[in-house]
């Protein structure tokens, strides 16, 4: 249900290719994220899932899959 | 410095491979020429070297790519100059001096990129975001750094950060 609604967000917010949005795709490599598409899909998964992403968390967020798995552990 | 410049579709492998002959043969030509002074007083290695200490730093927005090269660190960012509501973005990550640069968009995307540049160049990246303030001067390893506003590549905004240095531009095919 995460990854479905993540999914969503980044077809509708990066109009990417639902295909492309994998677990394992790397969020700018795979994905072609830039820096503000990043900063912009953060904010929308702390609104979305009211969490916080800390600052010292984005580093670990390489892929579709490390997001899904911080708002499982971070969400209430 | 280089910076490298490429529209459209790469393989990112590639497109360093690219960057890199380019910029060690650049670097052989200005040698040849006589044009580059020794330095080998500012630092502990020889200026001349086979094989120069390369440091790099890649962007992407949109469909460009750019790369820039330069044998001091350097941190590089672009992006898409693109309709969006950045209010929330300078609200939440940005420090007042740097949300007093923000006029609109255009403004919005330079300090932006400042940023960013300047944390790729440190290696902090996004986790540095909030704790970073661009509207001060910049240091690098006890060094002044000096940002450059790139507006040569139509519809992008960007910036270069790195110690004060002339910057070639090429754009490859």
């Amino acid at each position: 249900m995460i990854f479905e609604k993540l999914q969503e967000m980044l077809v509708n917010q990066l109009g990417i290719d639902k295909d492309k949005v994998t677990p394992d795709a790397d969020i700018i490599k795979d994905i072609g994220a830039d820096s503000l598409d990043i900063v912009e899909m953060l904010m929308d998964v702390e609104n979305e899932w009211g969490i916080t992403v800390d600052d010292d968390a984005v580093k670990d967020l390489h892929t579709i899959g490390d997001i899904v798995k911080y708002i499982e552990n971070n969400k209430k | 410095m280089i910076i490298f410049a490429k529209y459209g579709e790469y393989d990112r492998r590639e497109l360093i491979d690219e960057c890199l002959t380019r910029y060690l043969e650049t670097l052989k030509l200005t040698k040849l020429e006589g044009e580059v002074k020794e330095e080998k007083h500012r630092n502990e290695k020889p200026y001349f070297k086979d094989y120069p200490f390369v440091r790099f730093s890649v962007s992407h927005s949109g469909s460009l790519v750019v790369v820039a090269m330069a044998e001091t660190e350097v941190g590089i960012d672009v992006e898409e100059i693109k309709e969006k509501p950045y209010g929330r973005i300078v609200e939440r990550n940005f420090t007042a001096g740097e949300a007093a640069e923000v006029k609109d968009l255009e403004s919005f995307l330079k300090v932006w990129t400042k940023k960013e540049a300047y944390l790729k160049l440190t290696g902090d990246g996004l986790s540095g975001l909030r704790s970073s303030d661009v509207s001060k001067p910049l240091f690098y390893d006890g060094k002044p750094v000096e940002s450059t506003t790139l507006a040569i590549f139509d519809g992008y905004v960007g910036t270069v950060v790195a110690e004060s240095q002339p910057i070639i531009f090429v754009q490859l095919d």
